[in-house]
């Protein structure tokens, strides 16, 4: 494998902070360390799991096939299939993109103390900007790099000296120490936060942008695994310093402001500001992954010319939709929508809609004609499957039963 | 040409369209057959755009899309037609020998460049 | 809709895809999915028709990933039918017509062609 073939690595590493660490998954993480101590890690786990396999199918797809997995899905699936499936994700992920903007608007309210509605639009301004004059690359690289301010929750989570036993307990033992509905419903919000759609849609238009072919095949599978990894290490910290820092005091999660003294015990005053610029960096990276894939998906199924590294004049209808996209899912933060709220009612009709999302995509991995003999083995098949059909009947459980549980 | 032999449906229907100079101009949405007594029928036009791409639908988008096509469309809701003569390759797009921006394909495209995306800066490379 | 572009010899493969086809008895024989079409000169000669018999399926969004679904899991006796173009009658393309009786299909057919309209 050639040495440059690491640094693409960033690909991996934007699609994680972006697509895995964002508020959603911060906001559970945190919630699921101050209600269940350390006991739903092996959700964190078993999310990273079913990712890095998504990711890494999502990468030999784009290379090997030289599509999109929005452009095959229409090709196979015929032009019904994609309009449906596209009206209904793109809900999914404008809703998430409306989370985002405001997890960065929260940022912004904990260390200027300006309310986060005041942010909305000059952060939407902020986030089209960079999609309008940026190309892929320069996104990539910037967005990987200052995603790994992040390794400030790593660096929290051991500061905080946490009860080993008590950790590697998490992983392996699933019953609820008490509070079955909303033991089961958080986890359902984790595999939701983690596992978002967008993720594996953004990462094959950004394998068919950086031009992948065969050969990246190999580095694909460390890219997926070490990126994925990256935002998983990260989400397992946030929850054990909610651990260590709220359960062990017996502090719920209801405010951002509150997780947002995650690192002080251990980072002190730094650690304040270590978690705000956490929060808005990986919430940028997720505004700007949401945005785009709403955009390539439409422009793919269409047949329009697209690419994030093309300029806007050669691209008009692609850059008008991300444009629509973000100014759209402005409006709920710029008028005052919880954030908190709408991330976990985002989290939770993701999971919903998982099966929807991942079987489609499980039958173009197993196309010989698109892959060849680069198909899908039976391991593939059967984690995916597995896990979406395990979210969505947790979701269709345990939403109702929050809802009318309290 | 790298077939001489298609599946309809899975090579060319929904496939993506491209010109010469592979700029996507839309996806092939359907096929003109021209039926000929004692003969095979023959595929003589690929369709895009308009109420071409519409067909396919179901309700409500089906009737909703097709009635934008023909109150907005390029060519009021007719699709634009590319005799098959023209396919220069089927393989992962359906390449034709015509350039995109000359075509009612791309109509809506160079409005939105001209009228808007344009005066904004930064747009041009 | 109407799907006829200019003179009835004229029609759109849309407009028979997904068609029910019955034969001469009036006997339903299935609906089209796919048609085999070969290079001749300019043009490209339609010369079979794939019919399957799956009429318990409705046709919805997601019918080619149900299918799958099926058939990965071992769901078999899905019979496509594959018509010779001289066969059928596609000149009323809502109602095609097979030019046989249903059971001279299964002379010439029945096992589904390999590789056809799976995914």
């Amino acid at each position: 494998m050639k040495p440059r073939r690491l640094f693409e690595i960033t690909l991996g590493i934007i699609t994680s902070v972006g697509g895995y660490l964002d508020v959603g998954a911060i906001a559970t993480a945190a919630e699921a360390g101050a209600s269940f101590r350390f006991a739903l890690l092996w959700v964190i786990a078993l999310g990273t799991i079913c990712v890095i396999f998504l990711v890494e199918m999502s990468g030999r797809f784009a290379a090997v096939s030289k599509h999109t997995i929005r452009a095959a899905m229409r090709e196979r699936l015929g032009a019904n299939f994609f309009v449906w499936t596209y009206v209904v994700e793109s809900i999914v992920h404008i809703l998430a993109l409306a989370s985002q903007i405001g997890g960065i608007c929260l940022a912004l309210q904990l260390v200027t103390g300006i309310p986060f509605h005041r942010w909305a639009v000059p952060v939407a301004l902020v986030v089209w900007l960079v999609l309008w004059w940026g190309t892929f690359k320069l996104i990539e690289r910037w967005i990987a790099l200052l995603g790994l301010i992040t390794i400030s929750f790593a660096v929290g989570a051991v500061r905080s000296h946490p009860p080993l036993g008590a950790v590697a307990r998490g992983f392996i033992q699933w019953a609820p120490p008490h509070d079955p509905a909303s033991y089961w419903f958080t986890a359902v919000s984790i595999l939701g936060a983690l596992v978002s759609p967008y993720l594996f849609y953004f990462y094959s238009s950004g394998a068919i942008e950086d031009r992948w072919d065969e050969t990246h095949i190999t580095s694909n599978r460390l890219i997926a695994t070490v990126g994925m990894g990256f935002g998983s290490i990260m989400a397992m910290s946030i929850l054990i310093c909610a651990a260590m820092v709220f359960h062990a005091h017996g502090v719920g999660v209801a405010e951002y402001e509150q997780i947002a003294l995650l690192l002080t015990p251990t980072l002190g005053r730094w650690g304040f500001y270590l978690f705000a610029a956490s929060l808005g960096i990986a919430c940028f990276g997720a505004c700007l992954e949401s945005a785009l894939t709403v955009a390539y998906e439409l422009a793919q199924g269409l047949g329009w010319n697209w690419g994030e590294s093309v300029a806007p004049a050669k691209a008009s209808r692609f850059a008008s939709t991300y444009t629509i996209a973000i100014a759209v899912a402005a409006i709920p933060a710029a008028l005052g929508v919880d954030p908190l709220a709408l991330t976990i009612f985002t989290m939770a009709l993701t999971a919903v809609v998982l099966p929807a999302v991942l079987i489609p995509f499980l039958t173009l991995m197993n196309d010989e004609e698109l892959l060849g003999t680069h198909v899908n083995g039976r391991w593939s098949n059967g984690v995916v499957l597995a896990v979406s059909v395990l979210a969505s009947v947790l979701a269709l459980v345990t939403i109702p039963l929050e809802l009318f549980g309290g | 040409m790298t077939r001489t032999s298609y599946h309809v449906m899975r090579h060319l229907i929904d496939n993506a369209l491209v010109d010469r100079s592979d700029t996507p101009m839309g996806n092939v949405d359907d096929l003109t057959i021209e039926l000929r007594d004692g003969s095979p029928p023959r595929i003589t036009h690929i369709e895009t755009g308009g109420t071409a791409m519409t067909r396919g639908l179901t309700w409500p988008f089906g009737a909703l899309l097709g009635a934008l096509a023909m109150r907005w469309g390029a060519g009021r809701g007719e699709p634009f037609r590319v005799p098959w003569s023209y396919v220069l390759d089927v393989g992962v797009d359906v390449q034709v020998d015509v350039d995109a921006y000359d075509t009612t394909a791309l109509h809506w495209e160079r409005v939105l460049r001209d009228r808007i995306v344009a005066y904004i800066p930064g747009s041009r490379p | 809709m109407n799907r006829r572009i200019g003179p009835p010899n004229r029609i759109t493969v849309r407009a028979l895809l997904g068609r029910v086809v019955h034969d001469v008895d009036g006997e339903r024989v299935g609906k089209i999915e796919e048609m085999r079409a070969v290079q001749v000169d300019e043009h490209l000669e339609i010369r079979e028709y794939v019919v399957g018999a799956h009429g318990a399926l409705l046709r919805v969004a997601a019918r080619p990933v149900l299918r799958w679904m099926l058939e990965y899991f071992g769901v078999s006796g899905w019979r496509d039918h594959t018509i010779p173009w001289d066969w059928l009658d596609v000149s009323d393309p809502a109602h095609p017509r097979l030019l046989r009786p249903h059971a001279a299909l299964h002379a010439i057919h029945s096992e589904p062609p390999p590789g056809d309209g799976s995914p």
